[in-house]
């Protein structure tokens, strides 16, 4: 055992029980410095750059770089609001089926509310927000203290707002007039859309507050573990119905957004779907369906990845339904490079058993 | 029940409890006990069922009492969960350690106790401090410990209960109760652990332990309590009791 001395430095020993070789010491330490979300991170941009360079190729570098990288972050905008909402519900552990039909159901209301009061654009945003949040603290509610398992509860809460909205609508797109939306949802400035800004500032806030606010750390730990949390005296079921609500407001955000960008509303087009697309982004982005661990920034690069894809594909004159079809591959492909580590310490461990049992019956073999 | 002979009552308990009891549907887990805790180690015994956990779920607040009552420096109080246990200095370690996998050997030693520094109205975390404090911490523990940013994930049975234990002795808990706290473990590890806890006993901590191991208890604790079927039975003096004695208690007479 190491000395009292060697214990607070660095060198201290990671196993009491020694016989590690200085190596794979080393290269779990930097593992730990290198946390595994940045390590994600990296792979993900370095991801994105690839891609784009075989786009830029594939497609003579023409029309793909330049005003085509502001359409990918452009048509990843609302998906990325979304997602950032979805992470944080993955991160405190649980999972939020209903946010595309929850934003369908913002354009909804803010539809409404336009017509009826004589296109009042502040009560709109207002009432559309709020109308989010509500949804997403119905979810919250349902998952925190009736203890309702997250998938069930949202899968059902994602019928409710679909009809929901659809009741409100007739089933109809009811178009939205309002020069200012409009402005929002298609305009730019120096180039770069108002949607992206919006994206950015929604992504900043929650990248300061996962990581930085004490709110934030306790959803990892909420994440992490309910049942260590809640003995040590976290109100675990406070955080849980705090990020569903968060979750529905990015939603009602993004259904604005959305509202903006084509000028309806919109009860299923463009919103419905935007569920399972955020999941996988939220999944490319290397955090878990188990809680505890992953980051806002990987959520927004796998959105990034996911409409880079798209875009290139398209641009390459690819059959859209091989856009799926290459999603799910790299959503596969992803998940798998991402326990590569869990696969080789098993395989390492795996092995090293087999040689120990050898050696004992080789032992065996020679006693007389 | 009278205090343990080595500690003449000249002091009010620190935690005690008076004609506890508990029932599961018509099983009486616990049945009238009543219990003092002074500084030192107190070691729990008995077989399996004898209501040694139900006695301490019940003073780490996951469980309420259907009789009686928990006292603190002798004044009864409402444990109605581990918030508020904890809130009155009762740390618990439990058998499954209750740390959070996924976090820092810091962050899980500071788990809802998080040092915060304010910035513009905002509470944030201070990882800086907390590491500090975890490092310092973890050297008053004698086990070998990786540096506190390190996740709890990698570590060894008895490193993770060295945490739990830096956790208890960190924030000064009025009283430490440990349920099982080497069962899990080698025989080293053990041994390390047992170190940590005679040290608290030493330093006057009041430290409540959960044991099934009979000859490391009356080594190690200064009190025994002998619990048999939701009672308690005997409290030897564990300097002027055998093995043959304790067995005795525990499961009645042995002729």
């Amino acid at each position: 055992m190491s000395t009292l001395a060697e214990m607070g430095t660095e060198n201290g020993g990671i196993a009491v029980e020694g016989g590690q070789t200085s190596t794979s010491g080393t290269s779990r330490r930097l593992t730990n410095t290198l946390s595994r979300d940045v390590l994600i991170d990296f792979a993900l941009i370095a991801a994105l750059g690839l891609l784009m360079v075989i786009f830029g190729v594939a497609s003579s570098g023409k029309e793909f770089l330049g005003s085509n990288i502001v359409a990918i972050f452009d048509s990843g905008a609302i998906l990325g609001v979304v997602a950032v909402g979805e992470v944080i519900v993955m991160i405190a552990g649980a999972l939020d089926i209903s946010v595309g039909s929850n934003a369908g159901l913002v354009t909804a209301a803010v539809s409404e509310v336009m017509v009826h009061q004589r296109n009042n654009l502040p009560l709109a945003i207002v009432a559309g927000l709020l109308v989010g949040a509500l949804a997403g603290a119905v979810n919250g509610f349902a998952v925190a203290y009736l203890r309702i398992n997250a998938v069930i509860a949202t899968l059902a809460t994602y019928s409710a707002f679909l009809g929901a909205a659809l009741l409100v609508t007739n089933g109809n797109q009811v178009g939205v007039v309002s020069n200012f939306l409009a402005t929002l949802g298609t305009g730019s400035v120096a180039s770069i859309p108002y949607l992206v800004f919006i994206l950015i500032v929604v992504v900043a806030i929650a990248m300061f507050a996962m990581r930085s606010t004490l709110a934030g750390h306790r959803v990892y730990a909420v994440g992490g573990s309910p049942t260590a949390s809640r003995l040590a005296g976290i109100r675990v079921q406070r955080y849980l119905l705090a990020v569903f609500v968060v979750s529905g407001l990015c939603a009602a955000v993004a259904g604005v957004m959305l509202v903006g960008q084509t000028g309806t509303a919109q009860p299923t087009e463009g919103s419905v779907g935007l569920e399972l697309t955020a999941i996988t982004a939220v999944l490319l982005g290397g955090t878990g369906l188990t809680g505890g661990t992953g980051s806002v920034l990987g959520a927004v690069l796998g959105v990034l990845v996911l409409s880079t894809l798209d875009n290139g594909l398209l641009l390459i004159g690819v059959p859209s339904f091989w856009q799926e079809v290459a999603t799910g591959g790299l959503l596969l492909v992803a998940v798998l490079l991402q326990d590569v580590g869990g696969h080789r310490a098993r395989w390492r461990a795996v092995r090293a058993a087999r040689r120990r049992a050898a050696r004992s019956s080789a032992a065996m073999a020679v006693r007389p | 029940m009278s205090a343990p002979a080595s500690q003449a009552s000249v002091t009010v308990a620190r935690l005690a409890a008076s004609h506890l009891s508990k029932r599961y549907g018509h099983v009486a887990a616990l049945n009238d006990v009543s219990v003092e805790f002074r500084p030192g180690l107190t070691g729990i015994i008995g077989d399996n069922g004898a209501g040694k956990s139900t006695l301490l779920k019940i003073f780490s607040g996951v469980e309420v009492p259907d009789e009686g009552a928990v006292l603190i420096d002798g004044e009864p109080v409402l444990l109605d969960s581990a918030r508020v246990a904890r809130r009155a200095g009762i740390e618990s370690l439990y058998q499954d350690l209750a740390l959070v996998e996924t976090m820092s050997i810091a962050h899980n030693i500071f788990l809802g106790r998080e040092l915060t520094r304010r910035v513009a109205g905002l509470c944030l975390v201070d990882r800086r401090k907390m590491r500090q404090a975890a490092d310092e911490a973890l050297r008053k523990v004698r086990i070998a410990m990786p540096p506190s940013r390190t996740g709890v994930r990698q570590l060894s049975g008895g490193q993770r209960q060295a945490v739990a234990l830096a956790r208890a002795m960190r924030f000064g808990a009025r009283v430490v109760l440990l349920d099982e706290p080497t069962a899990a473990l080698g025989p080293r590890e053990t041994a390390a652990v047992l170190g940590i806890v005679r040290d608290m006993a030493d330093r006057g901590e009041t430290v409540v332990m959960v044991g099934h191991n009979l000859p490391q208890m009356l080594e190690l604790a200064d009190n025994l309590l002998v619990m048999r079927a939701g009672r308690v039975v005997a409290t030897p003096d564990p300097r002027a009791t055998t093995l043959r004695d304790l067995t005795e208690f525990m499961v009645g007479s042995l002729d």
